[in-house]
């Protein structure tokens, strides 16, 4: 295009995208437009236009440049950044090892502190029941007076809040929680979390049993000496034996016999602590 | 590359078989495609990028003869690829609201 025929505009929109433009394509690119645009004001001018309508066509034509520049750059970007950052970022580790090491270190605590804060908060707070379906149905009853609220009950008052149970509460369950001591068939005794329940347990956590079945309210009535296995002990323990009700285990010297594996993923009802047996 | 009008998983447009197609019709420079399609200049010359990365299209420069002659600086025109023009036949099969191609 010659110059006197280019509108200011013209010139201002290819400037600025020949800011924008790789170098290397960057006489190419303006030869391009310049071509394009001094041929299209030729032919128009040809069929008799006024000058107005030719600036304003080529204005209009001209604005194309800017996203074709901006493309031509992020496709440079594109194509060699990743090299580039790549070599730039050996090179800089090569070149100070110990600052690498100390990035390296501080970006592996903050990973690690991250991952625990979550997952503390995700079992104590998001989801402190897995594998319990209607968790937010549950609520806590506790004993409490005006002054205390962390009072312990015994057992026949378990009785008289369940037998007493107002409308709209489907069960209560209690529970409590022991590490014990546990011997698997001949092997070494091995310390485990233990969640001692009222029979119905499972049945106010809607919970079923993956093998075998799951506590039961005869179990405590009658004081059988049985045991639910987790799912996790039954896999390490147990090596995932189909066969595992009816086998013994051993709790704190008292003979027990395993009635049903607990589902995966379920871990009792003491939120944050995954339990290994649940008794009557 | 593959055929029908994909790469890397990606299926071409319709804009992009339009402009596939004026290149097929004989159209040869940005705005002539422009016109042609009706898209913008800020659509065809990328696009115009992008086919030639992918081996569809093919520019040149014309001759300083003829740029010489006409007082301007040389034209980037562009040219269809035989890839090119199987994927414009694949693309004109998906978008019947696209012209068919004549038979040859």
């Amino acid at each position: 295009m010659k110059p006197h025929t280019c509108p200011t505009r013209v010139r201002l929109i290819l400037g600025l995208g020949a800011w924008l433009v790789p170098t290397d394509r960057r006489a190419s690119w303006r030869q391009q437009w310049m071509g394009d645009l001094a041929a299209q004001g030729t032919f128009l001018a040809s069929e008799g236009r006024a000058p107005h309508v030719i600036r304003r066509d080529l204005v209009r034509r001209s604005l194309g440049a800017l996203p074709h520049a901006g493309w031509l750059r992020t496709h440079q970007w594109r194509t060699l950044m990743t090299a580039q950052d790549l070599r730039y970022a050996v090179r800089g580790f090569i070149q100070r090892p110990g600052f690498t090491a100390a990035i390296v270190l501080t970006l592996g605590l903050a990973i690690g502190a991250t991952t625990t804060i979550f997952s503390w908060v995700d079992a104590l707070v998001l989801n402190p029941l897995p594998g319990v379906s209607r968790s937010s149905d549950l609520i806590l009853v506790r004993f409490a007076t005006p002054t205390r609220t962390d009072l312990s009950f015994s057992y026949p008052n378990y009785r008289d809040v369940r037998d007493a149970a107002p409308d709209g509460l489907q069960g209560i369950a209690v529970k409590n929680m022991m590490a014990t001591t546990v011997r698997i068939d001949d092997g070494a005794p091995e310390r485990v979390w233990v969640e001692v329940a009222s029979g119905n347990l499972f049945d106010v956590l809607e919970v079923r049993a993956l093998h075998g079945r799951v506590l039961q309210s005869d179990d405590e009535r009658e004081r059988r000496p049985v045991a639910v296995i987790s799912h996790a002990l039954w896999t390490t323990r147990f090596q995932s034996d189909a066969g595992i009700v009816g086998r013994g285990v051993s709790v704190n010297g008292v003979p027990l016999t395993i009635v049903g594996v607990a589902p995966e993923g379920f871990r009792g009802a003491m939120g944050g602590l995954a339990m290994d047996l649940w008794l009557p | 590359m593959l055929d029908f009008g994909i790469h890397m998983g990606r299926r071409l447009g319709l804009g992009t078989i339009s402009i596939l197609q004026a290149l097929s019709d004989g159209r040869r420079f940005g705005f002539d495609i422009m016109d042609a399609t009706g898209l913008t200049s800020g659509t065809v010359y990328p696009a115009l990028e992008r086919l030639e990365e992918l081996g569809f299209v093919r520019s040149k420069w014309e001759s300083d003869a003829i740029a010489h002659r006409d007082g301007r600086p040389a034209r980037r025109y562009f040219e269809l690829t035989k890839s090119g023009d199987r994927t414009l036949g694949e693309g004109l099969a998906r978008y019947p609201l696209l012209r068919p191609r004549t038979a040859e």
